[in-house]
């Protein structure tokens, strides 16, 4: 890529002395004040493309994918031998395509997690609301998701808990009421 | 029993995605009361992690998540808004015409409502007042640049950047001020863009 660096307003590029200042700065071209921090990142070139060395000598290892191809590393949740460019590093452990898939597809590998559904608050809120047939909404969540994995940020392992309780008190209620409607009626 | 250490710390500043530009829900606020809430859309935070920075919106039952590995990160950078500075004076500008209201205005309950709404303003000001100029803020990586919307004042992004910063220069070193000068000019072919870094030396 171009080491350059462009204003958030107008486009314009940026002179390197704006950077790195720890301050705001006017842009040369429309005046608007940034601050910019650029890290050595920004300077690194792409690294080479793996591709995967052929085998040459025969009886060597070949990958699973490409079996012209030589293994470098076994994927570490299958086993299988992977050349160099089927081997995914990822989290320190060395995967297949397959795997990596699969965890994704799975939700196995947390890193590869890009959304979670957060059943504890959808119970919570349930539980909460002052519509007794509700009770029996929170109940099920509580159940059918008390394992279900919780939210990265802010897991609030109480809500569940919380949920079923005050889905069974709901529920409770709800049974009184139409125990006391059929005596009534009777 | 040992409590387990979070994964992630969160960073100051909250931010939201919204689906109608702002100054329309102010105005619908007056239509539809606390309802207009429903436009707001997403709300955004970050949180750190030991190698990632993560960008989580939620809508209250779903989470998104964005990693930003600390490795990649090339440039913060923030900017200086006037968004804040229009809602200061239109805010200034209501309350002056509210205490110029009470002082006019005899009837009692003509002044109550005008005391009202003086304070009701004047809260409003004191708080865009006390959190800042407004900024929006973005991070770039060799693949993305993204909108970090909930740092949008300034106070809020500088801490938010210092306790960043140090994460970065952890996992990458920080720059050597000279090699900065680098990217003023094309690269010449054949030369290293590496810069040195004290991470390495």
């Amino acid at each position: 890529m171009d080491a350059q660096l462009n204003c958030l307003k107008c486009g314009g590029q940026l002179p390197a002395d704006l950077s790195n200042r720890g301050d705001l700065a006017p842009c040369p071209h429309c005046k608007t004040k940034l601050q910019l921090e650029v890290f050595p990142a920004f300077f690194r070139s792409p690294g080479a493309v793996q591709t995967g060395e052929r085998i040459m000598i025969e009886g060597e290892s070949g990958c699973f994918y490409h079996p012209q191809k030589k293994a470098v590393v076994p994927c570490e949740a299958c086993g299988r031998f992977l050349c160099a460019l089927c081997d995914v590093h990822l989290d320190g452990r060395h995967l297949c395509p397959s795997c990596l898939e699969a965890g994704q597809r799975k939700q196995a590998i947390e890193s590869l997690q890009d959304k979670r559904v957060i059943y504890n608050r959808q119970a919570l809120v349930l539980s909460l609301l002052p519509i007794l047939i509700s009770g029996l909404a929170a109940i099920y969540m509580a159940v059918r998701y008390w394992k279900a994995p919780l939210s990265m940020v802010s897991p609030m392992r109480w809500a569940m808990p919380v949920a079923l309780v005050l889905g069974i008190l709901q529920a409770s209620l709800l049974l009184f009421i139409l125990v006391a409607w059929a005596v009534t009626k009777s | 029993m040992a409590r387990a250490t979070p994964a992630y710390k969160r960073l100051p500043g909250t931010g939201y995605h919204y689906r109608i530009p702002p100054w329309t829900m102010l105005l619908l606020f007056f239509v539809m009361g606390i309802f207009v809430l429903l436009f707001r859309g997403r709300r955004t935070q970050l949180w750190i992690g030991k190698e990632h920075l993560l960008a989580v919106e939620s809508d209250g039952y779903t989470e998104h998540y964005k990693r930003f590995d600390y490795r990649d990160i090339q440039v913060l950078a923030v900017r200086k808004t006037v968004p804040g500075l229009i809602a200061n004076v239109l805010l200034g500008t209501v309350v002056l015409l509210f205490i110029v209201l009470s002082i006019v205005v005899e009837d009692p309950v003509g002044r109550g409502f005008s005391w009202g709404f003086l304070g009701f303003f004047g809260l409003l000001l004191l708080i865009n007042v006390l959190r800042g100029p407004t900024c929006q803020c973005q991070i770039r990586t060799a693949v993305q640049t993204l909108d970090l919307v909930s740092l949008n004042r300034l106070r809020t992004a500088r801490k938010a950047f210092a306790t960043i910063k140090p994460m970065i220069e952890q996992s990458q070193g920080s720059l050597n001020p000279a090699s900065a000068t680098i990217f003023s000019r094309p690269p010449v072919s054949g030369e290293t863009s590496q810069p040195p870094s004290s991470a390495e030396s």
